[in-house]
């Protein structure tokens, strides 16, 4: 068992450095074997790996809006593979201040445009906190952008609090436009909480 | 005076507080992103003055996209293009909406030079507005309503098109 343990991880490293690219598939057989605190570490860690390395890579795209790119595509096959687990190597990424703005902003989109209910609760909490907190404003607006996709009226109440604190008067007005949607929003018939249905 | 449209990304465009490097008068370099040339020439939309068009356009282009997403846009007077010397020549544009098409132009003979100096006057002169997700999404119903774009050229995901088809319904209610 412990011999499989170790080849899961080694293959599990090996596939990182070749950019194998990650699926449910893969998930399901490297999670299978995983029974000790240690390989759940050690999993942690290459995932941080993986982030890191999709963040990285993602600086050479550049990102339209509405078109998919291989940073989107990698970045939600990450996260529908490896869940919460993934969510929290992304969470740690935004943390360290590591992440290039352009390759933030794109992220937020992509995290309030996935449809994964098992890692809603770790998106929204994200988009929320970069609205906040970050000291970029592109980095707020990709975080807008990510909860009017999101379309959540729990996104209501921090909405109001980053128009209140918001310094870009062209992304306080955009912000504004968002909230008066999500107020609004069984008006517009655009419906809501769509990682529900998931 | 009528305008023409590019399709932007906002927030390349802002010039922040956080940016101290920044000199005075000039843009982010990212904003260049937005201004891929090819051949030496950028595609634009022609709008017309009173913008009655400008939802058309919106819809055409949102549509011939990936997924439906916020809708980015400058607008710059034609004037003022002209005043720079810079170019158009009427192209055929590539979209399901036949009439989008005819409102097709791609700038021409861009230098270097005339590149950056279109970027500073979108950034001082032209209008920079957003249509963001929850808009962009009733633009192209209306659009589909009125019988512009045809549903079967949508190329967004089914779970998209399920989104807008409840909006319809939700409007028609």
């Amino acid at each position: 068992m412990r011999s499989q343990d170790s080849d899961s991880s080694t293959d599990l490293a090996s596939n990182l450095f070749r950019r194998v690219p990650i699926n449910a598939r893969t998930v399901n057989s490297y999670g299978e074997n995983i029974e000790s605190s240690t390989v759940e570490s050690s999993t942690s860690q290459l995932l941080a790996t993986q982030a890191t390395s999709i963040f990285i890579n993602a600086k050479e795209e550049i990102f339209e809006d509405g078109m998919e790119s291989e940073f989107s595509r990698n970045l939600s096959g990450f996260i529908v593979s490896y869940g919460q687990l993934a969510m929290e190597a992304v969470i740690d990424l935004f943390l360290s201040n590591s992440v290039n703005t352009e390759v933030a902003s794109e992220a937020l989109r992509i995290l309030g445009r996935l449809r994964h209910r098992a890692t809603y609760r770790e998106r929204l909490w994200l988009l929320e906190r970069c609205l906040l907190y970050s000291p970029f404003a592109r980095v707020r607006d990709g975080a807008l952008l990510g909860l009017s996709f999101a379309n959540d009226k729990l996104a209501i109440h921090p909405l109001k609090s980053a128009i209140e604190k918001e310094s870009v008067l062209e992304l306080r007005h955009d912000m504004e436009r968002v909230l008066t949607h999500l107020e609004g929003t069984n008006k517009d018939g655009i419906p809501t909480k769509k990682d529900s249905k998931e | 005076m009528a305008y023409l449209l590019r399709k932007i990304r906002k927030n390349r465009w802002y010039k922040t507080e956080e940016l101290t490097w920044l000199p005075e008068n000039e843009l982010q370099a990212d904003a260049l992103d937005d201004l891929r040339t090819k051949s030496n020439e950028l595609s634009v939309f022609h709008i017309d003055q009173d913008t009655s068009n400008l939802n058309r356009v919106v819809a055409a282009l949102a549509i011939s996209f990936d997924d439906p997403s916020n809708f980015d846009f400058a607008l710059l007077n034609e004037e003022t293009m002209s005043e720079m010397g810079i170019k158009w020549k009427r192209s055929p544009g590539a979209l399901s909406d036949k009439e989008v098409n005819n409102w097709h132009s791609d700038l021409y003979e861009l230098s270097d030079s005339r590149l950056l100096e279109l970027a500073r006057t979108i950034k001082t002169k032209a209008i920079i507005e957003r249509r963001d997700y929850a808009e962009v999404l009733n633009i192209v119903a209306t659009s589909l309503g009125d019988g512009y774009i045809d549903r079967s050229k949508i190329r967004w995901k089914k779970r998209d098109l399920e989104d807008l088809d409840a909006l319809i319904a939700s409007q028609s209610n």
